[in-house]
């Protein structure tokens, strides 16, 4: 028999919108918590204030001692400086290069589609197998030991497809107008490409570069069998050496306290919330043009 | 009493002023068509009788409509209201479902139904909108790979299932062919006699063609909808009262 | 790509007589070859993904595939006895295995209500100020690094899943509970815009039938949907599968079947980075065929996301 809902669909909607809300609210609630306490805890020590300062300008501008034990981290930092530059310098040209010939050069059709879907299996592929990968390759087969370099080639490879992909829509994004007046004018597609779709597609093409960093920067898993683990100031490409976040990971396995820990760990998120927000604001700067 | 009487409707959209004091009764079991050129607020009139136009951000309704005897701006309840008053869009929009879940669909938000009762339904609801004998072999197929035409008659199945008084009808016709244009035309007619029809139309032949009443809709300097004149079709496109209405007929304006 | 000949000389330069038109010639010339070097780097640029993910498959089958000359696979994949350095050496990685699974899917559980509920107000309610307020949120999320993750976990869930479900606290539950705040930016993300791609004629269509949001929501949108946010989830298993660092420093690393909630287990991907440091011979090629049975579990998951979204399309 036929059985009037209304007053069943009334509650259900109540509840349904009660639950959404609540669900926004503690979603916001839990990054909130994870940040306050990040902070508090990397500040002071237990995140209580009455034990003390847990960072200083000391800690952050005195070098490494002792096997990283003791002392400041400049010299993790200055590490990391080394790995982030590089990374950057490596896959920058491949990525926009590959995404310049993706965008402009390649037509609709089975290579383009063929080369899209490897990109997309690249990106999915866990930092643990490029970290395999990498120390197969770069550690093993071309002999460049637990090095800087071999932690960069593989961040390299791991960052790509970010890069690409940015890259890639920038590209697209920029005005159809444009590469028709250059080509129109009887230039090529290279220097169409370097005189006017890179400069227009600048602002987006930079702040995808910088996303990835962000990402190489919290990285460990690629890191752990390839970049090495000394402390020291890296003397060159194939020293050895640790960057932050390896610091954080290596120092809980060397025993060290959860509040260095912490310490380390908000100095990280700075950098990285740091670089996020530049490239957000690139983006942005690029949208309003 | 009259079915719908509205009294003084203004309605504001934010800033903008588009409809200025609409006052218009509507009769059971007749089709009003609402007639005029773009922008004179004929869809904002017809979208307030089933409130739809609470939708639209920084809309505010002023004046009374009068549903049965009761304002329907003063209840809360929209849910209901839209059971009693069905709605067929421009362009339609069935669900990505089964033709049989499509015509289902809004008696079940109300209600539990038995196997045979859901048939009966269906085959009752296809039958009135006229799309029964095309479509009976293929129910549980998707909806959407219907033509234009059969998409709209399912569309009005789909509205009359949930047993509505009235059936409001937004330019119903103008997305399709002639020939689909003729046989929803019939539909109306066939309609008319258990339901009232209120439809917007910029199409005069078809206005002249199907509806007992006719209300010109117009734009003023400043550009607010108003309504010009109410009256018999059969009077207003051959004796209108309103010079406006005389000139709009004749097709001085679009 | 047909360059446009410009074997016209500007009026101005005609003066300099036939010596400029071999200039010109010769400049075009140049420009040509300019043109095929750089396409030709281009090329080989977009060309190294495709070259770095055979090289990936052809590596970790080169040192996994030879495990199996020793250890049959269902020795490999049911048994759940792993003891490499023991005199009877044993490679399985049932355990490992079960606990990645488990881990996923009780972190896609704890995480999917929040995500797709959260993405339904975001695509639907939020208005702009408190949409941007909660989609930066969202980013910040997503920007934490897996290690950062870990270190939270073990001062904030560990303790607390400690406290409340006795044991030492490292356990499925922690590492479920940390992944699960890991994924919820990937369904999010996606099953948003999955829901605002839904067509407004639709929605006006059920609305017109009396439906409240709650029906409306459940009945047509989310159906409509359903691809994106399938998509959403599989991208999600995917991330939550290869997560190393977080799980390795809120699982509690035991080598046991994971009986409970508050039990420690080890994933897969846990294994490999617990062993890798001092593995060798059958042991090592033992965890490259654990890496072969990640990165294919991997490309399965990006077939069928493929498989959706192309589906979509044909239509």
């Amino acid at each position: 028999m036929k059985k009037d809902r209304s007053k069943l669909n009334r509650i259900e909607n109540r509840i349904f919108m009660v639950l959404l809300r609540f669900s926004v609210i503690l979603l916001l609630a839990i990054v909130i918590a994870l940040l306050l306490y990040l902070v508090l805890r990397g500040l002071f020590k237990g995140a209580n204030i009455k034990n003390g300062f847990n960072i200083n300008l000391e800690f952050l501008t005195t070098l490494t001692n002792n096997g990283g034990k003791t002392g400041g981290i400049l010299g993790i930092i200055i590490n990391t400086f080394f790995l982030i530059t590089l990374v950057v310098l490596i896959a920058s040209p491949i990525g926009v290069a590959s995404a310049v010939y993706l965008s402009i050069y390649a037509k609709e059709g089975r290579f383009r589609e063929f080369v899209k879907s490897f990109i997309e299996v690249l990106s999915g592929i866990p930092s643990i197998i490029f970290g395999l990968f990498g120390m197969l390759l770069f550690v093993g087969v071309f002999n460049l030991g637990y090095s800087l370099i071999s932690g960069v080639l593989t961040l390299v490879l791991m960052i790509l497809p970010t890069i690409i992909v940015a890259s890639e829509n920038a590209i697209t994004s920029v005005d159809k107008s444009l590469i028709e007046a250059s080509i129109g004018l009887g230039a090529t597609w290279s220097e169409t490409t370097f005189k006017v779709v890179l400069k227009a597609a600048r602002s987006g093409i930079i702040s995808g570069i910088i996303l990835a960093l962000g990402r190489a920067m919290g990285e460990t898993a690629a890191l752990i069998y390839t970049v090495g683990s000394k402390t020291e100031i890296a003397t060159s490409l194939t020293s050895s050496s640790r960057p932050l976040s390896m610091h954080i990971y290596l120092g809980i396995n060397e025993g060290q306290s959860l509040d260095k820990a912490f310490a380390l760990s908000l100095v990280l998120i700075v950098m990285v919330l740091i670089i996020n927000s530049i490239s957000k604001k690139l983006l942005k700067c690029g949208d309003k043009k | 009493m009259s079915l719908f009487e509205i009294k003084n409707l203004n309605v504001y959209y934010g800033a903008h002023h588009a409809l200025k004091d609409v006052n218009m009764n509507i009769e059971a079991n007749t089709i009003t068509a609402l007639i005029g050129p773009s922008g004179c607020g004929k869809s904002t009139f017809l979208r307030c009788l089933d409130r739809m136009n609470d939708l639209i951000p920084g809309v505010k309704v002023e004046g009374s409509v009068m549903f049965e005897g009761k304002d329907i701006y003063k209840d809360e309840d929209t849910l209901e209201l839209r059971h009693r008053v069905g709605m067929v869009f421009q362009k339609a929009n069935p669900f990505p479902m089964s033709i049989y879940d499509n015509v289902l669909y809004g008696v079940r938000l109300h209600y539990k139904l038995t196997k045979d009762e859901a048939s009966r339904i269906v085959e009752e609801s296809l039958k009135k909108a006229s799309l029964w004998n095309e479509v009976k072999d293929r129910l549980k197929k998707s909806a959407l790979g219907l033509s234009g035409g059969q998409q709209q008659r399912l569309c009005i199945a789909r509205t009359l299932a949930v047993n509505p008084s009235v059936v409001l009808m937004d330019e119903p016709t103008s997305a399709l062919d002639p020939i689909s244009t003729r046989s929803i035309e019939d539909l109306m007619r066939e309609l008319k006699k258990d339901y009232t029809i209120v439809i917007v139309t910029h199409n005069m032949a078809e206005a002249a063609r199907i509806s007992d009443r006719t209300a010109f809709f117009y734009i003023d300097e400043r550009k607010r909808g108003f309504l010009v004149e109410e009256g018999a079709t059969s009077e207003v496109f051959f004796s209108p009262k309103d010079k406006r209405t005389e000139d709009y007929i004749q097709g001085r304006f679009s | 790509m047909a360059l446009l000949e410009s074997t016209n000389i500007p009026s101005t330069l005609i003066k300099r007589g036939k010596s400029e038109k071999n200039d010109a010639a010769s400049r075009l010339r140049m420009r040509e070859s300019k043109e095929m070097v750089f396409k030709g780097i281009f090329l080989i640029s977009s060309l190294l993904s495709v070259v770095v993910v055979i090289l990936i498959s052809a590596f970790i089958f080169k040192e996994g595939l030879p495990f199996f000359k020793s250890v049959s696979v269902p020795e490999f994949l049911f048994n759940t006895r792993w003891k490499p350095s023991s005199d009877n050496p044993s490679y399985g990685v049932l355990s490992f295995v079960l606990a990645s699974a488990e881990v996923t899917l009780l972190s896609l559980i704890f995480a999917l209500p929040i995500s797709l509920l959260s993405a339904i107000y975001l695509s639907m309610y939020a208005k702009d100020r408190s949409a941007n307020v909660i989609r930066s949120t969202v980013e910040l999320l997503q920007g934490i690094p897996s290690v950062i993750y870990g270190i939270l976990g073990i001062a904030i869930v560990v303790p607390v899943v400690r406290r409340l479900f006795g044991g030492n606290g490292y356990s499925l539950l922690s590492a479920s509970i940390v992944l699960s705040i890991m994924i919820m930016p990937t369904i999010i993300n996606v099953s948003e815009s999955s829901i605002r791609a839904v067509g407004e004629d639709i929605k006006l269509g059920s609305i017109a039938l009396g439906a409240n949001d709650f029906q409306t929501i459940t009945r047509v949108v989310l159906p409509s949907a359903f691809k994106g946010i399938m998509t959403s989830i599989i991208l999600a298993l995917g991330r939550a599968i290869g997560e190393t660092t977080a799980v390795l420093l809120v699982f509690g690393n035991a080598p046991l079947f994971p009986k409970g909630l508050t039990s420690m287990g080890r994933t897969l991907t846990m294994n490999i980075v617990t062993d890798m440091s001092y593995a060798e011979g059958v042991h090592m090629n033992a965890l490259f065929a654990s890496s072969m049975l990640l990165f294919i579990s991997i490309l399965i998951l990006n077939f069928i996301v493929v498989a959706l979204t192309h589906k979509g399309r044909k239509r």
